[in-house]
Formats: C-alpha cells, sequence, structure tokens
C-alpha cells in the first residue's frame, strides 16, 4: 500500500504541477456573484421548503432512523431543524436571527401538543 | 397517575431541548458572523436575558454555578473548613439545579416573547402576556392531563 502510494505521490511530482483549490475562497465568489442574501420571504420559504421536505423524507422512513414514538420523532426533528436554520442562517439565505428563531419556536409548539394529543389517543 | 407523568415529563424534555438549542444558537451566531446588524443584535441581547436565568449581580445561570463551585485550598485547611467548603459545593449545584428548574417552567413565557417579539416592540407588554400565557399552559396542562384524565 505503501509503495504504491509512494509511486503516485512520484508521479505528482514528475509532472511538476500545482493543485490550487481553495474550497473556501470557491464558495465566497459563489455567495457574492449569486447574490442571495435575503431576509425575507424568499428565505423563509426556502427554509420551510427545507424543513417540510425532511419532515416527510424522515416521517416515512421512521422505522430505519428508529424513531419508535412521537417523542423521538419530534426531539430528532427539532435537532435537524436547528441544524437547518443554522445553517439557511450561515449562508446568509434567510439573513435574519429573529426570523430563524420564530419558526423554531412555532415547531416547538406543535410538538409540545402533538405530543400531549398522541398521549391522550393512545390510551382512548 | 404513571401515565400523567410520563406526559409532563415528555413535555419537559421538549422544553429543555429547546432552551439548549437556543442558548446553543444564541453563543454560535457571533462567533460565525461578524457583522450582525443592529436588529439582531437587539433581539440577540434579548434572549440572552430571557433564556439565561440572569441573577441579583447580573451573572447567567452557568457563571453563577462556575463561580460558585471552587473552593481554594479546601483540603489543606482545618478540618471544620473542609467540612463546610464541602457543603458550600453542594449548595451551588442544588441551587445551579433549582435554577435550571425554574428556567425549564418558564419557557411558554419565552416562547410567547418570541412568538409575539415582531409584532410587538414593547418589553412591559411582552413580559405581562407572557405571564398570562405561563398560566394558561400550566392551567390548560393541568387539566389535560389530571382532569380529562390520561388513565
Amino acid at each position: 500500500m505503501a509503495n504504491n502510494l509512494s509511486e503516485v505521490f512520484n508521479t505528482l511530482n514528475a509532472m511538476n504541477t500545482t493543485f490550487e483549490f481553495n474550497s473556501t475562497e470557491i464558495i465566497a465568489n459563489a455567495i457574492n456573484y449569486s447574490n442571495v442574501q435575503s431576509d425575507n420571504w424568499i428565505g423563509i420559504f426556502i427554509f420551510i421548503l427545507l424543513g417540510l421536505s425532511l419532515f416527510i423524507f424522515i416521517n416515512k422512513n421512521k422505522n430505519n432512523f428508529k424513531l419508535n414514538n412521537d417523542l423521538q420523532m419530534s426531539l430528532f426533528m427539532l435537532n435537524v431543524l436547528i441544524d437547518v436554520g443554522f445553517i439557511i442562517y450561515q449562508f446568509r439565505i434567510l439573513a435574519n436571527v429573529q426570523l430563524v428563531i420564530f419558526i423554531y419556536t412555532a415547531f416547538v409548539g406543535l410538538c409540545v401538543f402533538s405530543v400531549i394529543q398522541k398521549d391522550k389517543e393512545e390510551v382512548n | 397517575m404513571a401515565n400523567n407523568i410520563k406526559t409532563i415529563v415528555k413535555v419537559f424534555m421538549i422544553f429543555f431541548l429547546f432552551q439548549i438549542s437556543l442558548s446553543a444558537i444564541l453563543t454560535a451566531i457571533p462567533l460565525i458572523n461578524n457583522d450582525i446588524s443592529e436588529e439582531d443584535k437587539s433581539f440577540i441581547l434579548f434572549l440572552n436575558d430571557k433564556t439565561n436565568f440572569i441573577g441579583t449581580d447580573g451573572n447567567t445561570l452557568l457563571d453563577d454555578f462556575v463561580q460558585g463551585m471552587p473552593n481554594e485550598g479546601i483540603f489543606n485547611d482545618t478540618l471544620l473548613n473542609t467540612f463546610l467548603g464541602i457543603y458550600k459545593i453542594i449548595a451551588a449545584s442544588i441551587k445551579f439545579i433549582i435554577e435550571l428548574v425554574l428556567d425549564i417552567l418558564i419557557v411558554p413565557n419565552i416562547m410567547m416573547s418570541i412568538l409575539l417579539y415582531n409584532f410587538i416592540g414593547n418589553s412591559t407588554i411582552l413580559s405581562v402576556s407572557g405571564i398570562v400565557v405561563n398560566i394558561g399552559f400550566y392551567s390548560f396542562l393541568y387539566y389535560i392531563v389530571f382532569k380529562e384524565g390520561i388513565r
């Protein structure tokens, strides 16, 4: 294995080319040129769309994710949603902390009432 | 009865996760973003006041805990001071747990403040409505869980 790798490196050195790949610069340029920064309806729309599609995907594959009851499902979804919100804020798709936390909080409220409702249904 | 308690514990687990994630996002956002707008800055300060249990000295919950723990030279001192020092540490952790519990109990208050922040720019009305919502939520929980009955 080591022999093979050293051969590869030797050939790469022999090619005498330089690899310049600066990924952070590429991403920064992409964000600058596409001018995606927004703090209004487009950002909210993308956030809700992403969250909803993830929710549907996870809900369909409940068994593969080993999510047995409603509590586990909501705890998992809350973690997923805070990650999505964070990434969306970081890339300035929704550059407004208030709106990210607003949508997250609304989802938390829904989760609480769904847990109470499910418990009632299971017993009755 | 066991099912009632289970439901309440589930609700408080969601509240606890909400608190942790809010604290995480509020800590991380100023670190990743150098140019926060004024609007966001005031919102972050507002939420910091709400989510961290601010004590009398203006310390947050975690600050109080960290300051309460250390006792210098605890095992090199007299026997009595060692004994009292250990009690101080136990009391600090009990105080932390009680404040954490209170912090989790007022989560409906925080949620309502966040939901209304965009529409009402007045902190007095926000806090009053938060208290009303808190009382309303717990009476609702009491009614649903104990009166209507999850048997």
